[in-house]
């Protein structure tokens, strides 16, 4: 076990890596009523390679509605009876289970252990959930904001498994299988391809006798390893559609601007470096303390209905823009030259630089006081597990030649798409 | 008969669990459908420009110099009372290089943006005020997209039919929102700062010393006005009020109100909010168990418990054509709870998931705050023993209020397109 002492904040974090490979990164709070724990496996929508052949598009989002529904229990009515709020969700790269208790906390560790440790599918179990989750799928369909978003995500990387719906398509749910789940779940739940994030009134050595109750062996990383490589090589080799429209019914036109670019080549600490640092472009050129922000406001090229959002994963890095507007044309035009002009004439960055420094510091600082912000903020696998903590010493160290280097690789080496709803 | 009384309190709570400390800074008028729409555009003005900080820009940047203080202003309402609350939280200095003075900063900044807007010969500058008016129109007109909130809203007015005033949404009209003059919203600024309820909220390590410097500056008020304390008040309609809409999209909502004679400040409170946990309002509650898991009929379904206003709303996403299944499951469903059809387990459970969804309330400065506010303005001292108040909460109180449930509106906004599409 490991305790790493943040003196000037007054945390520790503890990690251990349990012998079947599952990694386990604690933040006690001792002050505090809630524990908000999070079991996260590497896993997420675009995940679709088996060794021999492909699984259906929304297997990960299936698979974490089925893992709850156990033989003969259902593993939120655990929680339930211990008092405890559960919730999950999947990503484009990873499925997450998590739960919030005041009381029970280790009773509760059992259950989420249980739960993402031993699945049961059945065809009859399967067909019951794909009616459910048909409803998700259209319900995000029906959502323009949701739209608009994934719909410009999949323009930058069509036909790969970025393309596809997290959730899958109506066709494809219908095609998983028994066996699918199975397989799957064998290939992808192995206990080295899992993080455990917990943060409340507790400490990782009073969770240990529960975690040693796990079984000590996982399956074959090499596999994983391959299968996500070949992964990777299918987003990579995917084109970017440059524009598209679509209709559906929206008082205010939707438009969004996204920018592809090259998938990060490091990991760990650099990893996390470069994702702070393009974070800190971005605000630079479009939060409020910019002048730029103002200009393009009080300009009308923007409203408050703006965006944006990066994504910085293994296999992908992209940045999208978005906004209702009556006039898309002057967005997608401005924003561009305004990105350019940015790298181009850095010196006007220069007196906002230390403000964002600032402004970072002091919301890390306000995510402290949530269990459930920094749970979610205690590291991942790709960035070595860099936390909440350590950003802060990372960005106290950014200058911006840094920073403009980092934005320079990325637009260089990028490919834009736009997207209107109206 | 109405009596002076004092018109600007405090509140602090001292204590070094957050590392940051959070002021709320809430004005209260009794809910005037006509002063609405002036509430949301000073609301917007006075988040955004001050005498000293003049532009947007300036704002920010002075946020951002003292450490990424967050600032911002809302309205909303509780009960029948209309709310602007002015809300900032910064960090601790223990946590700050060079240790930064940040209280009085933050109390000078706070100073800054309530007693001196930017309004300059009876009015806010005529192109901020446009700027800003128009984003505010925009933003209410746009809202209606997302269907969720569309058919909430459909829902309130409905309920309140036959008192409007009740029905509008906090962000007022758009047509009155476009027609309000610059002058008319600065004109209103001075009502507001000399008529309103003023409660000031604190919590955190510098929780004392900034409501002493908010004291010095908020000596100048009046300190006392002519009114009847705040109190909450039942009214439910006489009539039920229904509609159906059709809409050009795939899925269909459906929602209900029920009128609920339970406030906050009654005894029967908790049974109310014991009844809402185990009819919709928990993940173990009864809907979500039969109607989502068993049944597979909705893709959610959840009840909703107003204590300040005396409303109990469901909410539900379904297939158009199950519509008149799931109305008669969330009667049946409230049959059960008069019957007190159900295992004591399921009551248990739920009361667990209640008692540590407020334990939880304490590690939130929000939820604090909100709390503080309440208590000041109901006057009502939330009991030491609520843990004790909801596990004794029994079978028949639950039926008690139960039975006293009248339905009251319902909205179906119907999916006019059920064919499955593929992405």
């Amino acid at each position: 076990m490991h305790q790493k002492h943040y003196k000037q904040y007054d945390e520790v974090v503890e990690t251990t890596r349990l012998a079947n490979g599952m990694e386990v990164i604690v933040n006690p709070k001792p002050r505090f009523n809630s524990t908000y724990a999070m079991l996260t496996t590497n896993f997420g929508s675009i995940d679709v390679r088996l060794a021999n052949r492909s699984v259906p598009a929304g297997i990960a989002h299936f698979m974490e509605h089925k893992l709850f529904d156990k033989q003969h229990y259902d593993s939120s009515d655990h929680y339930a009876a211990l008092g405890a709020s559960d919730n999950a969700f999947t990503s484009f790269t990873q499925t997450s289970y998590l739960f919030t208790a005041t009381d029970n906390v280790l009773a509760n560790l059992r259950v989420l252990l249980d739960l993402v440790y031993h699945p049961f599918f059945s065809p009859e179990k399967i067909a019951k959930e794909q009616g459910i989750i048909g409803q998700e799928i259209l319900m995000y369909q029906d959502d323009p904001n949701s739209r608009i978003y994934f719909d410009t995500i999949a323009n930058l990387y069509s036909h790969s498994p970025l393309s596809a719906d997290i959730a899958g398509d109506i066709d494809s749910i219908a095609q998983i299988t028994e066996a699918d789940l199975y397989a799957t779940y064998r290939q992808y739940y192995q206990p080295g391809n899992l993080t455990l994030t917990v943060c409340g009134p507790i400490t990782l050595a009073e969770m240990l006798p529960v975690l040693h109750e796990l079984p000590a062996t996982s399956a074959n990383p090499a596999e994983l390893r391959r299968l996500q490589q070949q992964t990777k090589r299918d987003i990579q080799n995917s084109t970017v559609v440059p524009a598209t429209t679509t209709t559906l019914a929206v008082t205010t036109p939707k438009a969004a601007l996204g920018y592809r670019g090259p998938a990060p080549v490091v990991r760990g600490r650099e990893f996390a470096k470069q994702e702070l640092a393009f974070g800190i472009f971005l605000q630079l050129l479009f939060s409020e303390d910019s002048d730029i922000y103002q200009n393009l406001y009080q300009t009308g090229i923007i409203n408050d209905s703006f965006g944006f959002d990066f994504e910085m994963e293994a296999d992908y890095h992209f940045l999208i823009l978005a906004l209702d507007t009556d006039h898309p044309d002057r967005f997608f035009t401005t924003i561009p030259a305004v990105i350019q002009k940015a790298l181009q004439e850095p010196q006007r960055l220069a007196r906002q630089f230390k403000l964002i420094q600032n402004e970072e510091l002091g919301a890390r600082i306000t995510q402290m006081n949530s269990v459930t912000g920094t749970a979610n903020q205690l590291g991942t696998t790709l960035d070595g597990y860099t936390n909440l903590f350590d950003e802060i010493e990372i960005i106290n160290q950014l200058d911006l030649p840094t920073v403009l280097q980092i934005a320079q690789t990325f637009f260089q080496a990028s490919q834009k798409t736009t997207n209107l709803i109206k | 008969m109405q009596k002076k009384t004092a018109r600007i309190h405090f509140n602090q709570q001292p204590g070094a669990k957050f590392k940051t400390t959070t002021v709320a800074i809430d004005f209260v008028e009794p809910l005037e459908h006509h002063n609405l729409e002036k509430r949301v555009l000073l609301a917007e003005l006075m988040e955004n420009y001050s005498q000293k900080y003049a532009s947007k820009l300036q704002v920010a940047q002075r946020l951002a110099e003292l450490y990424g203080t967050q600032f911002g202003t809302s309205v909303f309402r509780t009960g029948h009372q209309a709310v602007l609350r002015f809300l900032i939280s910064f960090a601790d200095e223990r946590y700050l290089p060079h240790q930064t003075d940040v209280t009085t900063a933050v109390s000078a900044f706070l100073s800054e943006m309530i007693f001196h807007p930017l309004i300059r010969k009876g009015e806010f500058p005529q192109a901020w005020f446009q700027l800003h008016q128009q984003n505010v129109v925009d933003y209410v007109r746009n809202l209606d997209d997302d269907k969720k909130y569309y058919a909430g809203r459909q829902l309130q007015s409905l309920y309140f039919t036959e008192t409007p005033d009740q029905g509008q949404s906090i962000l007022g009209d758009v047509t009155r929102l476009q027609s309000l003059t610059s002058a008319e919203v600065a004109a209103y600024y001075h009502e507001l700062l000399a008529t309103n309820e003023v409660y000031i909220s604190a919590l955190g390590t510098s929780a004392t010393p900034v409501v002493q410097q908010l004291q010095e500056q908020f000596a100048g008020l009046h300190q006392q006005v002519e009114a009847a304390p705040v109190s909450l008040q039942w009214q439910a309609p006489q009539e039920m009020h229904t509609k159906v809409e059709e809409v050009e999209q795939q899925q269909s909502l459906y929602q209900q109100a029920y009128a609920c004679p339970v406030l906050r400040t009654d005894a029967e409170y908790y049974a109310a909010l014991v009844l809402n946990g185990l009819w919709g309002g928990t993940a173990s509650s009864l809907m979500f168990r039969d109607i989502r898991e068993r049944d597979s009929l909705v893709y959610y379904i959840n009840s909703n418990y107003n204590p300040t206003v005396g409303v109990i709303t469901v909410q539900s996403g379904i297939d158009g054509e199950n519509q008149p299944r799931v109305q008669s499951l969330i009667q049946a469903e409230l049959q059960r709870l008069i019957e007190a059809d159900y295992q004591d387990a399921d009551l248990n459970q739920v009361k667990q998931v209640l008692i540590s969804g407020l334990k939880s309330r304490s590690d939130s400065p929000r939820r604090l705050l909100n709390q503080q506010f309440l208590q000041q303005m109901l006057g009502y001292d939330e009991k030491a023993d609520w843990q004790t108040q909801i596990k004794h909460v029994s079978k028949a109180e639950i039926s008690a209020v139960a039975q006293k449930l009248q339905l009251r509106a319902t909205f179906f906004l119907k999916g006019a397109s059920h064919a499955p599409k593929t992405l």
